[in-house]
């Protein structure tokens, strides 16, 4: 029997989708393990995403983007693998941002590193690990609430592996004066690691805050980082959510963001990516209140082999609610950009006002941009309306710079700048604003060249 | 041309074990139900076709039986059963209404309001027309002028006899019998359709149309037309009937395939309007085209234009292949969908050749319970240096129980090529309709006058004749839709 059995559990594994095999032996060391109804939703996430596997290409949203590599990574839960020591915060996401600091090493909260604020009665800010042990109740009202499972392997994964990862619950009125800012290191002590955090955001009626998050690697190995990060605002609620991922050159950052928009709330989010092999940003807004509105800007940035990735759906599903999207790529040779981008009105949305605008600059011969900016509507009481572009930059305006004794490559720089910078405008925090620009910058340095 | 004793033994003939069991019954116009590979043989001997296209057309079948029907498109019907439809009906000459009286009288309301002639009229409806019908002398006067100077234009079926040479060089060609599913059905059962070929430095003297030659037969569900344009020569082609056929036939799966070489043009634009089935979404038309030209040559030209008003579903994306350098893509659509029609519709442009330019001009009106997609896709490959391409879509809602979608795909592999793309969708305001009414004008008139200004880049790009029908056609197709 023992012997018959080996072969049959190979040819299994070979057909299993990656990391699933190495659920059952992950599951005991993920926080909150003997809660039930965890139990449930975990086995649910892994059994729906057993069945489905990866993405495939053959799927319309993953048709640009191949997801292959992570089958010969040979990935290990992070669970699994050995802990990992840091003492410090890489220098560029502490000084990315002024304020209060959550800080989580492979997607574990990391204690000695983070600086939470002092906060009123009723909110709580912290790890979701904690708060399976201490409050179990309210992570249950509230996870896997808005990001679905089916027809989402990726966030199937995550809720398989869910245990850990920021938890802000902000009762009514609160405001939160400082930016709190969310740090994620990828720190793997050995080749091919499985970070899944998970993130959950709840602002109750009227209540605000700035999150920034920055996501960054320690070391060259490859891993994966598959986050999940569900917003729950309420009337009134307004969220910032500025987001830079410098993830290491070898990893794949997949991130779908759920988020649910009430009455006059609003969601402004802004991300910049320019790290990872393969990055993938994924946000859903759900504008369910009269006058949600909803801004979902980026940037991405994509140097020679890489893969830069943005799918955005808004969905109007109310009266009188806007949303806009603003997005700028730079895709360097071999580089490769993927935008995907839709506005949905519903049937009885009316006085629905959706922009949407996509531009992308190609450097050099071998960029590619595959963009699909989709328009779905069903009320006919709507403005909406999208633009792509994709191009390389105007010879005019070099030609302009060029007659005023610019040199050529400090000209296109300068250009290339300007281009990104109208992506960084909409970040309305100045500070923050600033930080991301020298972000860019730094990009630009080590891929486009410094200027003399 | 009904079925005689001599296709009884074509059919016999081609087939030993055929077990069907119409051939006791010689007066029967339609092969039988069905689809396999008897039918093929059958349709190509009734052809007289030589053996290289049967073979091409079994190759197609056997392909096609391993193929699924897509079901990306934004459209939802019920499965279609393609065994349970007639894949060859001899021509409906006998069995036609006798007179127009017997003609639907809501088609013949349609025919005057599009200000169609009687003797037209007759003809669209499918009245069995005499050998004195005008518009025979009329072709044949044409067909001589064109001999003249060299054009070839006439049925497929008859090219394939006297041009085998072209029609098999071209045939294919551009969209290849394996291309997608309806195209690989089509090249498997295809029945008649147009060819043209204009040789080099001609310019076609006038609008070629299918008009002239539906005459002859009637248009089958599964046409097929190819048009060549030789080096440096011009054809304007024109297709479909601009009044409503109310054909019953459910499918249609036509197949347009043009070439163009160096220097040469082809204006390619269609009024399609069948039968769009009633205010409840029975019956009507479905419309699944394919639609390719390839720009092979240097300076070469493909300008597409339609006008979509018909068919219960419209699924056709008029597509170009910009391989010659300097080559230039056009695509001009209006789609109009009203009560439960559905449309999914829009274009390709293939950027291949350095310097190459497209434009795409789509306008979307959908008005009822109706759906207007619009679907299209721009490529700048590797070697497309300098490349162009402007699209704009727009959608117009005529109420709040439609949908308009626009779904367009840009990829791009060449920085040099520029790529711009802008799409918006809005209503009719209530300023617009309250400012027309104030003049005078009725709720129809003002809305059909307001479209026809939304549309206005489109229709410019018709033909005269054409342009004039289409307006009408704006005006008509909407009716119902407001008030």
């Amino acid at each position: 029997m023992a012997v018959s059995s080996t072969p049959r559990r190979k040819h299994m594994q070979k057909n299993h989708p990656p990391l699933s095999a190495s659920h059952p032996a992950a599951a005991p060391h993920l926080p909150g393990g003997p809660l039930p109804w965890l139990g449930r939703l975990r086995s649910e996430a892994i059994a729906s995403y057993q069945a489905g596997g990866l993405p495939s290409r053959k799927l319309e949203d993953w048709r640009n983007t191949p997801l292959d590599h992570l089958n010969s990574l040979n990935l290990t839960p992070v669970e699994l693998a050995t802990p990992t020591v840091i003492d410090a915060v890489p220098v560029w996401q502490r000084d990315l941002v002024d304020g209060h600091s959550a800080v989580f090493v492979n997607g574990r909260y990391y204690p000695s590193l983070s600086r939470l604020p002092d906060l009123p009665d009723g909110a709580a800010i912290g790890s979701l690990a904690d708060l399976l042990e201490t409050r179990p109740d309210v992570v249950e009202d509230h996870i896997g609430r808005l990001a679905t499972i089916q027809g989402h392997a990726m966030a199937a994964l995550n809720t398989a592996y869910l245990g850990d990862g920021l938890v802000v619950f902000l009762p009514p009125g609160t405001v939160l004066d400082h930016p709190l800012h969310l740090i994620n290191i990828a720190a793997p002590t050995q080749d091919a690691v499985a970070i899944q955090p998970r993130h959950l955001l709840i602002l109750e009626t009227g209540s605000a805050m700035t999150l920034v998050e920055s996501n960054g690697g320690l070391g060259g190995t490859a891993y994966l980082s598959n986050a999940v990060t569900e917003v729950s605002l309420a009337a009134g609620a307004r969220l910032q959510h500025v987001k830079a991922q410098l993830e290491s050159p070898n990893a794949t950052h997949l991130a779908t963001t759920a988020v649910s928009v009430g009455e006059g709330a609003h969601f402004d989010a802004f991300t910049l990516n320019s790290g990872a092999a393969l990055a993938r940003q994924e946000t859903y807004v759900n504008i369910t209140g009269r006058h949600g509105a909803a801004r979902v800007n980026g940037a991405y940035l994509a140097a020679a082999g890489r893969q830069q990735d943005n799918l955005t759906r808004i969905v109007h599903d109310t009266t009188d609610s806007v949303s806009r999207q603003n997005f700028r790529g730079v895709i360097d040779a071999r580089g490769k950009g993927v935008f995907q981008g839709k506005v949905l009105v519903k049937r009885h949305a009316q006085r629905t006002d959706g922009h949407q605008l996509n531009r992308v600059l190609l450097l050099a011969p071998g960029a590619r941009i595959d963009a699909k900016p989709e328009l779905e509507i069903y009320a006919d009481d709507v403005k909406c309306s999208h633009g792509a572009t994709a191009g390389e930059l105007d010879d005019g305006a070099l030609f302009y710079l060029c007659a005023r004794g610019i040199p050529r490559p400090i000209a296109r720089r300068m250009l290339i700048e300007a281009f990104v910078g109208e992506a960084l405008a909409e970040i309305a925090n100045e500070p923050l604003r600033q930080s991301f620009t020298a972000l860019v910058r730094e990009w630009l340095d080590e891929h486009i060249g410094v200027p003399a | 041309m009904a079925v005689d004793i001599e296709t009884v033994e074509q059919v016999q003939s081609v087939g030993a074990d055929y077990k069907y069991g119409f051939i006791t019954d010689i007066d029967v116009e339609l092969a039988p139900k069905g689809l396999n590979e008897d039918i093929i043989r059958f349709i190509s001997a009734k052809k007289l076709e030589p053996e290289w296209l049967l073979q091409w057309r079994l190759k197609a079948f056997r392909h096609w039986l391993t193929m699924a029907e897509p079901n990306w498109a934004k459209v939802g019907y019920p499965p279609i059963d393609y065994q349970d439809a007639y894949y060859y009906a001899a021509p409906k000459t006998g069995d036609g209404p006798k007179s127009l009286d017997e003609v639907d009288p809501k088609l013949l309301e349609t025919y005057e309001k599009l200000g169609i002639p009687l003797r037209e009229q007759e003809f669209l409806a499918g009245v069995a027309v005499d050998a004195v019908f005008d518009s025979v002398s009329v072709a044949t006067t044409y067909k001589a002028k064109l001999e003249e100077k060299g054009i070839i234009f006439c049925p497929i079926s008859e090219a394939v006899l006297n041009h085998p040479e072209l029609v098999q060089k071209y045939l294919g060609s551009v969209v290849p019998y394996s291309d997608n599913f309806f195209a690989t059905l089509n090249s498997a059962v295809f029945t008649d359709g147009s060819f043209v070929y204009i040789p080099k430095g001609v310019r076609c003297p006038m609008e070629l149309s299918t008009y002239f030659r539906i005459n002859q037969e009637n248009t089958g569900q599964f046409e097929r037309t190819l048009i060549i344009a030789d080096e440096g020569s011009y054809v304007s082609y024109l297709e479909g009937c601009t009044a409503p056929m109310r054909d019953e036939n459910q499918l249609h799966a036509a197949v347009v395939e043009l070439v163009t070489h160096d220097d040469a043009e082809i204006k390619y634009s269609t009024v399609q309007n069948w039968y769009p089935g009633d205010e409840e979404g029975r019956g009507g038309i479905y419309n699944f085209v394919t639609k390719r030209g390839a720009c092979r040559g240097r300076n070469s030209k493909i300008a597409w234009t339609q006008v979509e008003t018909g068919s219960a579903i419209t699924w056709k994306y008029p597509s170009c292949i910009l391989q010659g350098d300097n080559a230039v893509g056009e695509f001009y659509s209006i789609a109009i969908t009203n009560n439960r029609q559905q449309a999914d519709t829009g274009t390709k442009m293939i950027h291949i050749g350095k310097n190459t330019s497209s434009r795409i001009i789509a306008k979307g009106i959908a008005a009822g319970r109706s759906d207007s997609t619009y679907r299209g896709l721009v490529r700048m490959q590797g070697g497309a240096a300098d490349a162009r391409n402007h699209t704009q879509c727009d959608s117009l809602l005529i109420g709040d129980q439609c949908g308009a979608h626009t779904v367009p795909y840009i990829e791009s592999t060449n920085p040099s090529a520029r790529v711009e793309h802008e799409a918006t969708t809005s209503r009719i305001s209530d300023d617009q309709l309250f400012y027309c009414r104030q003049r005078g004008l009725t709720d129809e008139e003002a809305v059909s006058l307001i479209v026809n200004g939304f549309c206005r880049e489109v229709l410019q790009t018709l033909p005269m004749e054409f342009a004039v029908e289409a307006q009408k056609l704006v005006g008509i197709s909407l009716e119902g839709s407001v008030g």
